[in-house]
């Protein structure tokens, strides 16, 4: 046997077995690993029986690895020591077989105990340290919510006044039983207390939807829908303060991939800041705030700007805005962490946070955010890339309603090789085929401008386009897309669709692209 | 299963500071409750350590660079682990340390049973394990460990 004695003064644990199984050497290590005694290892052990849970023992890799003449790597093994029963340890077994004639292999152990300890606890902090975050952005949106609390009362109080006098004037008449005149009457105003109630329960529902805590999950939204909803519970306030308040939106719709709960909390975050400091600089008159909401037709980046006419940030402040419990505000008044969590959540969706004081006085505070496509494709790319040896599928769904993008988003994550991307514009989508190169286009026939079969067209001069799925809601003609003469245009998925229906249909089309 | 938390008892004796360590000396043992001025002597009693990985002993070697290189240290009822890590990590035993005592495995054929035995460094002459007779049958123990490496740390001393 070759001189194995040089492996004494290794510090990893090296054993060598014969094909028996059983040791024929140990180093010194070895026996401080396994807290055993040169005695056993001399009496001919077998090194499955170092461990507690014996059957662990690669035997299999080990007989591979003397058949094939070739060095094996065992997964991490976890296993209690035979000889300390208290005790696991994490280690990876190397089997490396010596010449043949020699009939031996050594065991090269890792010890990965202290690692995976270490790893553990790293996780632990990390959760702790994520859920105290979590706490403490639920616990700003409660204290911005509970200075609100006066403004809303009075906005819940109003429509309430109205509904109750309403059914107050409905019962007075009819002590008597109402004539056609009277009963036109009690329909009108049992009409406007419904609407007064459904106005209260609108802004408590606002109120509920802002307080929600799902806080990870990332969906398709109209980003003018979330702040209709957000402004909604501010306006009261606005009013009270006699702010003149506008908000600016284009025509379209502005689709983003973010997580709804968190940009409510920004962009109720901003105004608050925007409505605190137009209180403090002026007692009475001119005071406007304008919230505009606009999308760069270039690059497909969303912007948010929130901008007052206060007296804008002092010089000297301004490298401590975003600091956290850094505030102006007298005790009792606000967190300190408002700006602070803001600029997280917009890093956390990959934009920009910054702002400006304007030249005609005032402050106009930018974020933003990477167009729906980039956004999309970021977020579930980074979850593929975890994956070792595995292309994935990049699957582009266009769809101008983002809830038909998000139950695609859903139905695909259900197989990790899927990468998304959702798209909710012609134009968008092909620059963002042209930036990263898509597998299959899902795409919608009926978009209230350019559609799926527009898509398609720009691809019919294309050396190698991705493979279409036009999808339709209504009926399309065969010949519609025959018509188009473009061979990489495959028939209608019709909605309603379900999971392994979509699945199918892309692994199908991925298929017959390779033949 | 967990390990036990580490734990310093401390009795001072006029300008020795005599330790008793409990536990695991690992990432969570918290070095710095034990005074580091002020004493001349400091003896440790490892009799109640039940484990020491690679990061308690990082942390035990930057413990003593800060005790300095004038005071003197003593280790006393050094369990079989300790004396495995002071015979395979540089810095351990520092030359202003001793051992007192220490453990050392023993077989009793007998019993067909492992012991600890307490030794005192004196009683190892050229890394030879001194003869030790089983408490119980009275028979002649057998050394569990190769006396050339057990005792490596008795060089110089």
């Amino acid at each position: 046997m070759s001189d194995l004695k040089i492996l004494d003064h290794l510090h990893e644990p090296v054993l060598a077995i014969n094909k028996e199984h059983k040791v024929t050497y140990f180093n010194q290590s070895a026996t401080v690993f396994f807290q055993t005694p040169p005695r056993i290892f001399k009496g001919g052990l077998n090194p499955d029986k170092l461990f507690v849970e014996e059957d662990q023992w690669p035997f299999d890799l080990v007989r591979d690895a003397f058949r094939d003449g070739d060095a094996k790597i065992s997964q991490e093994m976890t296993c209690t020591l035979a000889k300390s029963k208290n005790q696991k340890v994490h280690f990876i077994v190397k089997i490396v077989p010596l010449p043949a004639s020699e009939n031996v292999a050594l065991l090269f152990f890792r010890d990965m105990t202290v690692e995976k300890h270490l790893y553990e606890k790293y996780k632990t902090q990390m959760r702790e340290l994520e859920d105290g975050h979590a706490q403490i952005i639920q616990a700003d949106k409660l204290a911005t919510l509970g200075e609100m609390t006066a403004s809303i009362s009075h906005e819940i109080a109003n429509p309430l006044t109205i509904a109750s006098g309403n059914l107050e004037v409905s019962i007075a008449m009819m002590d008597s039983p109402p004539g056609p005149e009277e009963f036109a009457t009690i329909k009108q105003c049992v009409g406007d207390a419904f609407d007064s109630i459904t106005r209260i329960n609108d802004i408590i529902l606002n109120m509920k939807s802002y307080l929600h805590k799902n806080e990870d999950k990332k969906e398709y939204v109209d980003l003018k829908v979330i702040f209709e909803e957000v402004l909604a519970l501010i306006r009261p306030a606005l009013k009270e303060s006699q702010i003149e308040f506008q908000v600016q939106t284009p025509e379209d719709e502005i689709v983003a991939f973010v997580n709804p709960t968190k940009i409510s909390q920004v962009a109720l975050n901003l105004v608050k800041n925007a409505m605190d400091a137009l209180n403090e600089d002026k007692q009475s008159g001119g005071k406007k705030l304008s919230v505009i909401l606009s999308k760069n037709q270039t690059n497909g980046a969303i912007w948010i700007q929130v901008q007052d006419n206060g007296k804008g940030i002092p010089d000297k402040l301004k490298e401590q805005v975003f600091k956290p419990f850094f505030t102006t505000k007298t005790i009792g008044e606000g967190t300190g962490l408002g700006l602070a969590i803001c600029q997280k959540i917009i890093l956390a969706h990959n934009g920009k946070i910054w702002f400006e004081n304007l030249s005609e006085g005032g402050c106009c505070f930018n974020v933003e955010l990477p167009g729906v496509e980039v956004s999309s494709y970021t977020h579930n790319e980074r979850y593929l890339s975890g994956l070792a040896d595995h292309p994935g599928i990049k699957v582009l769904a266009l769809d101008d309603e983002p809830q038909v993008l998000n139950v695609l988003n859903h139905l695909l994550s259900e197989e990790k090789d899927f990468v998304f991307i959702g798209s909710t514009k012609v134009e968008d989508a092909l620059r963002i085929i042209q930036k990263f190169g898509v597998d299959v286009v899902l795409a919608d026939v009926n978009m209230p401008k350019r559609g799926g079969l527009d898509l398609a067209q720009e691809f019919k001069n294309h050396p190698a386009p991705p493979i279409f799925l036009l999808m339709t809601g209504g009926k399309i003609e065969e010949d519609v897309y025959k018509k188009l003469q473009l061979p990489f245009v495959r028939g209608p998925i019709k909605k309603p669709f379900n999971g392994p229906e979509v699945r199918k249909a892309i692994r199908n089309a991925i298929s017959s692209k390779r033949k | 299963m967990a390990q036990q938390g580490f734990q310093v008892s401390t009795v001072i004796q006029e300008k020795c500071l005599k330790m008793a360590l409990k536990g695991a000396i690992n990432e969570d043992a918290d070095l710095n409750q034990i005074p580091q001025t002020g004493f001349l002597e400091y003896y440790f009693d490892f009799n109640d350590v039940t484990l020491i990985n690679s990061c308690g002993i990082r942390d035990w070697i930057g413990f003593l660079d800060k005790l300095g290189p004038k005071v003197k240290i003593v280790y006393a009822r050094c369990p079989q682990i300790i004396i495995e890590q002071i015979n395979m990590v540089q810095g351990f035993l520092r030359p202003n340390a001793t051992i007192e005592s220490f453990y050392a495995p023993y077989y009793c054929e007998h019993h067909d049973e492992e012991k600890k035995i307490l030794l005192k460094v004196n009683e190892v002459k050229g890394r030879k394990a001194p003869k030790k007779n089983c408490p119980e049958s009275g028979e002649e123990m057998e050394f569990d460990a190769i006396e050339e490496q057990y005792f490596y740390f008795i060089k110089g001393q």
